[in-house]
């Protein structure tokens, strides 16, 4: 955390960086009364907190979190660059009052926010080096943060990156390459580690110039099974071509048993049997899907997917655009042999339910 | 099933867990009174973070701005299936927890929430209040101008009578003439007062409160006739309509003294005034008013004659004018316009070349008068001279005389001060604003009910659509069958439930008039019973106590006998009456018959809630059958073979509505 003292208070606010699921804390001292106004730029939200015995804290997550767009994570073009609303920069101004009655106002605080958190005391690093597959068939987004302009190498080929935020770069590789190592230009592209066991926010590492980034392998022939892609824990998108198991078609009754006495008349005196009827069936399908023999890295990228709260699978390019349609992974155990340094990793899809006719 | 709930434009999120039950309820057993709307069962949303934005982060306790979203009433719609059942609902956050609970409130709410919000009486309907310039001794207008209009005077008895204000006096020796006492007590005049059409009252309503009130053809007709004699006669500003212009003749003198005298009267507002006869013609006050006048007088003194001083100034004194109020004998207020005292004027002669001085003196106020006093107006030269000892010398010509002088322009205006009080005889007589004091919400309500009509839920925004209970209790013809549409309970054909008790209703059920002791009758003479042949039910309850009076006949005792004219004491309750043609003329009287014409409409409803069966089955209603739903249509059920009204539809996700009838007994 940061901290700044005006006028006798001092107040502690998050990092360079932070994430809307981790508490997004503010802590003045010597004061009875916060009033804190959030913005992303278009939208503003204005808040009081009240302090105890002279201690004034406030966890902001919920404002923070009200300020993204959740709705337009998903648009993605595919064309060569795009920065998601995933991550964007909050700016946050302070006005504490002190206990003997006093206004002291901060200078404004700017912290670049991202859709997501960090899991606590886990060395979890955001941001950092990856190992990639791109199944080249499909749609494939590299997801950086950058701190400031950069230029993407994939190799001897390049993307521009305009400035701060997060970015979705749809790779530059030349033909034939198997493999490539992703380098940062101008040292923009700067990590963060969950590495202060009590501190919420985080630290933005030193970036090199031309630092390795990532490594993408290229998988050129891949072109059967299910494509999904989902949003990782830290708001950045992932993807990954899995192989189908054995599909289950769940159904099940909507509606009620429906008998209808009147059309038994109709039939015949005292004959009731072809009245009854349900209302509705319907259908659900699951699909398990696996990926085979998989490293420890891959493994955990993968892991990600069953609890992402946005999975997508891929149906297609329409008119030049990638179709996706929302699937669910369903809850459940997922199991890795801790032993074997290669190990599969199965989870189970719902696609939406299938409709049905009913009466 | 795909559902969209939209909330003030923004769609929501809804889950497996967001069931919508839809309570479409009808007020047809339900008493006038309380009117009811449609409402969904608490819906729950799920916790997302396009829902938490919708209802404005109202989870998050910090006090914030802004935060007021959880206490408005927002605007929701909801399709099912891509058919819209609720199309402009209000919705209201009731809780946040795991999920966010909230209401909708549809149908009937939004025009009945228009009428109840506006909280608005009926003389307060419109700024633009019309008059009628009230006589006391007005005549009724013919029936054929009353039928184009919107109000008239209709032939009415005003007057409060009882028997002993028509002692008979026996008279040995009969007058030449008949005074008209000898009949008729003290009365002055019919002072008839104007009538309001009801139609034309409900059209204020709806403009005033934004919504539009539909009628039955037969209640229609009915508030067709419906008239309301204005009861109160307050008077507003338009009351004086005209301006009492007086004007003083254009007068070269040069007397000292001049006083009283006649002037012209330009206009005379004869609500307060009439031209007086005798010395000096002054007006003579027929009603008491504060009376705000202005008064401007210009005046010219030819000093062309007079030498000025050795400043070069002449020295000068005036006119003056004066309004008098004489109230008696000896009793008299001056009202003065102009130079009054023995102060001298300065004035340098170099400025006026041609010797003709020009002023204009005006003079401004209130002053009370009161019926029976005199105003007159008078014009004085100052006392003192314009050239004597105790003045700088002015020389020529000496001795006393006043300049040549010339008024011209001299014009008093004379209006009413303030409006309060009574219209008064040859005044105007606002008209809107002298309506009932009577809430716009209740007058609907009490129309429905003396027109035996109920509103219709399935409406749209800001209508109010009424339909006649016949139409529904007497019109099996028009019946819908829903035999098809039947989930029976068991392979025995019973219905899942019945119930034999309306809620609400008792044995007796009475419309009660207003209480007036003006009237002849004593209370609850005009009274209407509803009877149900139920020994379980309560015995007896007041539907409704009606928010005016019955009259005796054509009987609106506004005036007493002993009282010349004018309301002593409090004047009757509202009435509300129906006009007639009276031999070309347009009368009035109240509606003797209007319980049997009431009732007869209402025998259907009656003897089906008399003996009633109210049964709830589950019935298969598509999302259109619900959007689709007509209060006023009988379910025809083979099953039973009998026909029903509907109640009550609570529908949800099921497709399968439990929907609560009454049957109908023809």
């Amino acid at each position: 955390m940061r901290q700044v003292t005006t006028s006798g208070v001092t107040l502690k606010y998050p990092d360079a960086v932070g994430f809307a699921f981790n508490p997004c804390l503010l802590v003045a001292d010597n004061t009875q009364k916060m009033d804190i106004t959030v913005s992303n730029g278009t939208d503003t939200l204005t808040m009081t907190y009240y302090g105890f015995n002279g201690s004034a804290y406030a966890d902001i997550r919920a404002y923070i979190q009200a300020l993204f767009s959740e709705k337009d994570f998903g648009s993605l073009t595919y064309g060569t660059v795009q920065q998601i609303p995933t991550g964007q920069p909050i700016y946050i101004n302070v006005t504490a009052t002190t206990v003997g009655g006093t206004e002291v106002v901060f200078s404004p605080i700017t912290v670049f926010y991202v859709w997501g958190a960090l899991k606590i005391g886990a060395q979890e690093v955001f941001n950092g080096y990856r190992h990639l597959t791109y199944f080249a068939n499909y749609p494939f987004t590299l997801g950086v943060y950058t701190t400031g302009a950069t230029s993407i190498k994939f190799g001897n080929n390049s993307r521009s990156i305009s400035g701060e935020g997060v970015w979705n770069v749809v790779p530059n590789i030349a033909a034939g390459a198997t493999e490539v190592v992703v380098r940062d230009n101008n040292g923009t592209v700067r990590n963060v580690t969950f590495d202060t066991t009590f501190d919420f926010t985080f630290h933005l590492s030193a970036g090199t110039n031309n630092q390795a980034i990532a490594t993408i392998k290229v998988d050129r022939e891949a072109n059967e099974g299910y494509y999904l892609r989902w949003l990782n824990r830290q708001g950045m998108w992932c993807y990954w071509l899995f192989k189908e198991g054995a599909g289950k078609y769940q159904s099940a009754v909507d509606g009620e048993y429906w008998r209808n006495n009147i059309i038994a008349y109709d039939q015949s005196y005292g004959y009731q049997g072809g009245a009854v009827r349900y209302q509705s069936h319907n259908r659900q399908e699951v699909i398990p899907v696996c990926v085979p023999l998989v490293d420890r890295e891959t493994w955990q990228y993968l892991l990600d997917i069953i609890s992402s709260p946005l999975v997508d699978l891929y149906t297609g390019m329409s008119n030049g655009v990638a179709q996706w349609v929302s699937v669910n992974v369903q809850a459940g155990t997922t199991t890795r042999d801790m032993n074997a340094e290669l190990s599969d990793f199965i989870c189970n899809i719902e696609l939406p339910e299938t409709p049905t006719q009913h009466l | 099933m795909t559902q969209e709930l939209y909330i003030d434009g923004i769609l929501a999120d809804m889950d497996d867990n967001s069931n919508v039950w839809l309570d479409v309820k009808t007020n047809l057993l339900s008493d006038i009174t309380k009117i009811q709307s449609s409402v969904t069962l608490t819906i729950s949303l799920p916790m997302t973070q396009n829902n938490k934005r919708i209802i404005g982060l109202a989870q998050v306790i910090t006090q914030r701005q802004g935060e007021d979203m959880a206490w408005r009433i927002h605007t929701a719609q909801y399709r099912r299936n891509g058919v819209t059942l609720i199309e402009s609902g209000r919705l209201t956050v009731v809780n946040v927890g795991d999920t966010i609970g909230c209401t909708i409130v549809w149908g009937l709410y939004d025009a009945v929430a228009r009428l109840l919000k506006a909280d608005v009486s009926l003389n307060a309907l419109t700024e633009e209040v019309n008059t009628v310039l009230w006589t006391g001794n007005n005549t009724p207008d013919t029936y054929a101008a009353a039928q184009a209009a919107d109000y008239f005077f209709a032939a009415l008895d005003m007057w409060y009578t009882t028997a002993q204000d028509y002692p008979w006096t026996n008279s040995d020796s009969l007058p030449a003439t008949i005074p008209d006492e000898r009949f008729r007590g003290r009365r002055r005049g019919t002072c008839l007062h104007p009538s309001v059409k009801v139609s034309y009252v409900l059209q204020l309503i709806q403009t005033y409160c934004n919504v539009t009130i539909n009628w039955s053809q037969a209640a229609q007709a009915v508030i067709d006739t419906l008239v309301i004699p204005l009861v109160d006669n307050k008077a507003n500003a338009d009351t004086y309509r005209s301006t009492t212009v007086v004007s003083f003749p254009q007068k070269a003198k040069t007397e000292r003294t001049l006083g009283l005298f006649a002037p012209s009267y330009v206009s005379i507002d004869s609500a307060i005034f009439r031209q007086g006869s005798g010395d000096n013609a002054p007006l003579e006050v027929t009603s008491d008013a504060d009376i705000h006048a202005t008064m401007s007088v210009n005046v010219e003194y030819d000093m062309s004659g007079f030498t000025p001083d050795s400043a070069g100034n002449w020295k000068m004194r005036g006119v003056y004018c004066a309004i008098i109020v004489e109230h008696g004998e000896n009793d008299r207020d001056y009202y003065y316009c102009g130079l009054r005292y023995n102060s001298q004027t300065s004035i340098k002669a170099s400025d006026y070349p041609s010797g003709i001085v020009s002023v204009t003196l005006t003079g401004e106020g209130v002053f009370p008068v009161k019926t029976d006093d005199k105003v007159y107006f008078a014009r004085y030269w100052q006392q003192s001279n314009f050239g004597g000892s105790n003045t700088n010398p002015v020389t020529t010509p000496a001795n006393d005389n006043p300049p040549t002088t010339f008024l011209s322009g001299v014009a008093v205006n004379m209006r009413p001060a303030n409006i309060e009080g009574q219209v008064p005889v040859n005044g105007y007589y606002p008209i809107e604003s002298n309506l009932p004091d009577i809430k716009a919400v209740d007058f609907v309500k009490f129309l429905a009910a003396y027109t035996g009509s109920f509103p219709l839920q399935i409406a749209s925004d800001s209508v109010i659509t009424f339909a006649s209970l016949s139409e529904v209790f007497g019109n099996v013809d028009n019946a819908v069958d829903w035999s098809g549409k039947l989930i029976a309970r068991s392979a025995e054909n019973t219905p899942k439930e019945v119930q034999f008790h309306p809620n609400e209703w008792a044995q007796v059920n009475r419309y009660e008039w207003q209480e007036d002791e003006r009237n002849d009758h004593e209370a609850g003479y005009y009274s209407l019973s509803l009877l149900l042949d139920d020994d379980t039910l309560e015995r007896e309850r007041t539907v409704m106590t009606f928010p005016f009076a019955a009259s005796d006949g054509n009987r609106v005792p506004v005036y007493t006998t002993d009282s010349n004219g004018t309301t002593e004491g409090s004047p009757c309750k509202p009435r509300i009456m129906q006009m007639y043609d009276n031999g070309g003329n347009v009368a009035a009287q109240f509606e003797s018959a209007w319980g049997e014409r009431l009732m007869t409409a209402l025998e259907p409803f009656r003897r089906s809630l008399q003996h009633a069966k109210i049964i709830t089955e589950r019935i298969v209603l598509s999302d259109i059958d619900v959007m689709r739903f007509d209060e006023r249509r009988p379910v025809y059920l083979a099953q039973y073979g009998a026909y029903f009204a509907v109640l009550e539809i609570k529908q949800s996700n099921e497709l399968a509505a439990d929907v609560t009838m009454l049957r109908i007994l023809q």
